[in-house]
């Protein structure tokens, strides 16, 4: 270890996944999306004209091959009768429909799908909300007419998806969720050398577990800076009392107080071996706090309270080529604050020891 | 002596003690009576949400100053004096049983007094009553664990606050809301799942409690 | 101690005397430059990011509606971070180095 805090190959390689972070994900465009269907709600039998806005899109140079449908399920599908477009963001479409759905439902959802050679194929889900004046299944999957959605195009380049609501700050995962990821990378080291420390009582570990939790500290600060303007552009307050925000924020107190708990101890020996303690302490209530507690109640993040985890449906490939190397390129500069923190405290150390000579 | 035996005849002790001097128990009274009065003077009507809140913050507070002397009384002699006589675990368990009934006392006479002053706006006593069981518990494992790491150092109260503030909190939030429960300002379904996550905090504290006081113990 | 760095040269006056003789290691060193290197380029990127910041806001609650269009504004907020970014670098290569000197220095006397 004393070898490798010395090299600089692993503090270059951080700084450059970073900076290619930094480009790659703020510069890589959006994927086109759809920002507005209007009207959103109609009831059966009747022709709609439905008015589109997209984002990214480029309807004028599309012009005639553009194509529309509302989704209904895997297998059916209605197709515009005529679109008109307005602008490279702009079109109408009108969509017939028919008297009789093949569902149950009062209120039948579809999905708008458009599709252009130049923008590939976009979808806005639950775009439209058909009500039935009255439902006939039967009747309505035999009057069935269906458009199958065909050859839908697929855009060249790389782009990153495009979200409801989100929009552009899902860049923002690229920097708070790594955050806090390389913060968990790093508390985990911490407690590592805190339980090394208590089996050794080797000073020099409780160096690493102080240094490694100060920069833990700081990672999860910024993690949580940067969550709170992500929510003032996306829920329109920066501090929300969400559950996530507020249990991160008391595991973030209780990491704090280790050093607090610290500065209350003249001896070193004594300091390092209650703050190894209290360390494990720390740990052990971190992971119920920001993993357990949130998924049980209500939230507004994504990932709790009922809604999907981060993977799957929240990373895209095309994120995760800026993800996973944003986590690592956090890691790899937080260890670099942690060697240079542990290293004046070991130069510290010796100085006293010579002095004392 | 094994382990259990130990642990009974210290929790013995410790109550001995304090019904001598009752110093716990008067000093909370006083403090609850104080603060109600208080309280009372300023809003002269208690609603029942401010009820719920007022309780709890008296437990809270109840907490910390009945608590705080739980290992800081103890003498360097007589902690000497323990370690050679006793298993660790024993003396911390017997620290946690003591402090968590001292708590559950303290926090039923706390409601039949803001009962008498305020009334009793508490619908299902039951719950309630296990809140409050719950409750002494976790804050109880969590303040001695807390006492116990910041006995050895000097200023030792303020450490202790600071150092337990921001691990009661999650406890006293499903407290609030399993005690507005009972009161019935609100109806919550899914009550039996905060009971389980305050179970669970209780057992996760303790374990790590126990894990770790060795440790500590070693000063 | 042959090769200072010209980072180094910065801050480092003459009096290089151990404790035996008097001096101590680092008060003698004249942080006033170190200050200006790193206040100066700070106080730049501050206003460069004031100016910037106060721009993209106005779009910001109307959800940034085309991003091609303010593309060139999305340059310079790349800039700036980039900016910001390799300025903490560079502070902490200076600690690195500096750390790496004494430890040497610490490890010829003792």
């Amino acid at each position: 270890m004393q070898k490798l805090i010395r090299q600089h190959w692993w503090k270059a390689l951080g700084v450059l996944i970073l900076i290619y972070v930094f480009i790659a994900g703020m510069l890589i465009p959006l994927k086109p999306g759809i920002t507005l269907v209007n009207p959103s709600s109609t009831r059966t039998d009747t022709e709609v004209v439905v008015e589109v806005e997209g984002y990214n899109t480029n309807f004028d140079q599309a012009g005639e091959s553009i194509r529309m449908w509302l989704k209904m399920d895997d297998e059916r599908s209605i197709a515009a009768q005529q679109i008109e477009v307005l602008g490279p963001t702009k079109a109408k479409a009108a969509f017939r429909i028919p008297a009789y759905l093949p569902s149950q439902q009062k209120v039948q959802d579809f999905a708008l799908i458009i599709d252009n050679p130049v923008d590939g194929a976009t979808v806005r889900p639950n775009a439209v909300l058909v009500t039935q004046d009255s439902i006939d299944q039967e009747l309505g999957e035999q009057q069935w007419k269906n458009d199958p959605l065909t050859n839908l195009h697929v855009r060249d380049g790389i782009t990153f998806p495009f979200r409801n609501i989100l929009g552009e700050t899902i860049r923002n995962t690229y920097f708070h969720v790594s955050l806090w990821l390389a913060m968990m990378i790093i508390f985990i080291a911490a407690v590592v050398y805190s339980i090394r420390h208590l089996r050794t009582l080797s000073l020099d570990y409780d160096y690493w577990a102080s240094s490694l939790t100060a920069v833990g500290l700081l990672l999860g600060g910024l993690g949580l800076f940067t969550g709170g303007i992500w929510a003032q552009y996306t829920w329109g307050t920066f501090w929300s009392w969400d559950i996530k925000q507020f249990t991160t924020l008391i595991a973030l107190l209780i990491y704090l107080a280790y050093f607090v708990l610290r500065r209350a101890f003249p001896d070193e020996a004594q300091r390092a071996r209650i703050s190894a303690v209290y360390n494990i302490f720390a740990f052990v209530a971190l992971i119920p706090l920001i993993y357990v507690l949130p998924r049980l109640t209500d939230s507004l993040h994504p990932g709790n309270g009922g809604n999907p985890a981060l993977g799957g449906e929240d990373l895209d490939n095309t994120m995760r080529m800026v993800f996973y190397p944003a986590v690592i390129g956090w890691t790899l500069i937080g260890s670099w604050i942690a060697s240079l923190m542990y290293r004046s405290n070991k130069i510290e150390e010796q100085l006293m020891d010579q002095w004392e000579e | 002596m094994n382990m259990l035996q130990q642990t009974l005849r210290l929790l013995w002790r410790d109550w001995v003690l304090e019904w001598r001097t009752r110093y716990a128990l008067s000093g909370i009274l006083l403090y609850v009576f104080a603060t109600i009065v208080l309280v009372y003077s300023a809003l002269l009507d208690i609603q029942p949400q401010v009820w719920n809140a007022l309780f709890w913050v008296i437990i809270l507070f109840a907490a910390v100053s009945a608590i705080v002397k739980s290992f800081v009384q103890e003498s360097q002699q007589r902690q000497l004096y323990y370690y050679s006589l006793v298993h660790p675990l024993a003396l911390l368990v017997a620290k946690m049983i003591y402090n968590t009934s001292l708590l559950f006392l303290l926090s039923l006479l706390s409601w039949l007094v803001l009962a008498f002053l305020t009334g009793n706006p508490v619908k299902d006593t039951g719950l309630f009553v296990l809140a409050i069981f719950l409750g002494s518990m976790g804050l109880a494992i969590a303040f001695t664990f807390i006492s116990a790491i910041s006995a050895k150092a000097q200023n030792s109260a303020t450490l202790m606050a600071v150092l337990g503030f921001p691990v009661i909190i999650p406890i006293l939030l499903i407290l609030v809301k399993i005690g507005a429960n009972a009161l019935r300002l609100m109806q919550d379904t899914a009550i039996g799942g905060d009971i389980i996550i305050l179970v669970a905090i209780n057992l996760i504290l303790l374990s790590v409690s126990i894990l770790l006081y060795p440790f500590l113990w070693r000063d | 101690m042959g090769r200072i760095s010209p980072l180094s040269q910065l801050f480092l006056t003459e009096d290089k005397r151990s404790p035996e003789k008097g001096g101590r290691f680092n008060k003698n060193i004249d942080f006033s430059p170190v200050k200006q290197c790193i206040m100066k380029p700070f106080s730049w990127i501050a206003t460069a990011l004031f100016f910037l910041l106060s721009m993209p806001m106005a779009n910001a609650q109307s959800g940034s509606t085309d991003f091609m269009r303010s593309m060139g504004k999305m340059y310079v907020v790349v800039a700036v971070i980039l900016a910001v970014f390799i300025g903490i670098v560079v502070f902490l290569v200076y600690l690195d180095r500096r750390l790496t000197k004494i430890e040497n220095q610490i490890n010829d006397h003792g």
